[in-house]
């Protein structure tokens, strides 16, 4: 992040690092926080890092959000330091029906 | 640290070919209706982690699904272990539960069962280990 605050829902379709660690990185929103689907990308390495992020479904007048964390598509996704709370469905769902070489990591 | 979902703190959802490979560490589920649900062709290890208070099970394989849970707490939970696929437990204590198991996990016969109200029902017997349970 290169500010620290409260963003809304966030789609990635590319590597990338997102590191708020040391700040505040912090999500509140109805459907889905974060949303991983690098199915079209050419990055070979088609990876995700998420670390020091908390996700917060809860809207007004109590719990909203659906996911926090959808993986659709994505060889290797690592979640560090997450605090991911409050969801109608899923903290994280990691919705990938096939192999693609594919990790997932959570600490 | 994922809390208070309405269904599955860490959901993993089927395969339809191939094996999903995760690796879990030092993660608290807690207070979801399943802390962890694995649906077939997903390879978890779990390790360090807490699965809590979740209201029907702290973690759960479908058929298919491979889970390893090592050095873990598993407490609280409607069932502690729901094993309708393979689960192993190395160990990991499983205790305060509604129910400590259902379906048969297995085990390499170093965890703590405690304090649930329906104790385990037999366990299967891990691969071979020593004492320290090295191979």
């Amino acid at each position: 992040m290169s500010q620290s605050g409260d963003y809304g829902n966030l789609n990635i379709r590319k590597s990338i690092t997102i590191d708020c660690t040391g700040t505040s990185g912090s999500i509140v929103t109805a459907g889905f926080g974060i949303t991983i689907n690098l199915d079209t990308t050419p990055d070979p390495l088609r990876s995700v890092v998420l670390r020091g992020l908390s996700i917060d479904g809860t809207g007004s007048g109590g719990r909203s959000g659906a996911r926090g964390v959808n993986i659709i598509s994505a060889a290797v996704v690592t979640l560090e330091d997450m605090e991911i709370l409050n969801h109608v469905q899923y903290g994280i769902a990691d919705t990938r029906p096939r192999q693609e070489n594919s990790s997932s990591g959570t600490r | 640290m994922i809390r208070g979902t309405g269904q599955v703190g860490i959901a993993l959802a089927a395969m339809t070919g191939g094996t999903n490979m995760v690796s879990i560490e030092n993660t608290h589920s807690t207070d979801n209706l399943y802390g962890l649900a694995s649906g077939g062709g997903n390879q978890i290890k779990i390790t360090r982690s807490v699965f809590s208070g979740n209201a029907v099970a702290g973690i759960e394989a479908d058929g298919g699904a491979q889970v390893g849970v090592e050095h873990s707490t598993v407490n609280f939970n409607g069932t502690g272990l729901q094993a309708n696929g393979t689960i192993w437990i190395d160990d990991t204590e499983i205790s305060f539960n509604q129910s400590a198991t259902e379906g048969v996990p297995i085990s390499f016969g170093n965890n703590r069962f405690y304090s649930n109200v329906n104790p385990p029902g037999a366990l299967a017997a891990g691969p071979a280990s020593t004492d320290r349970g090295q191979n």
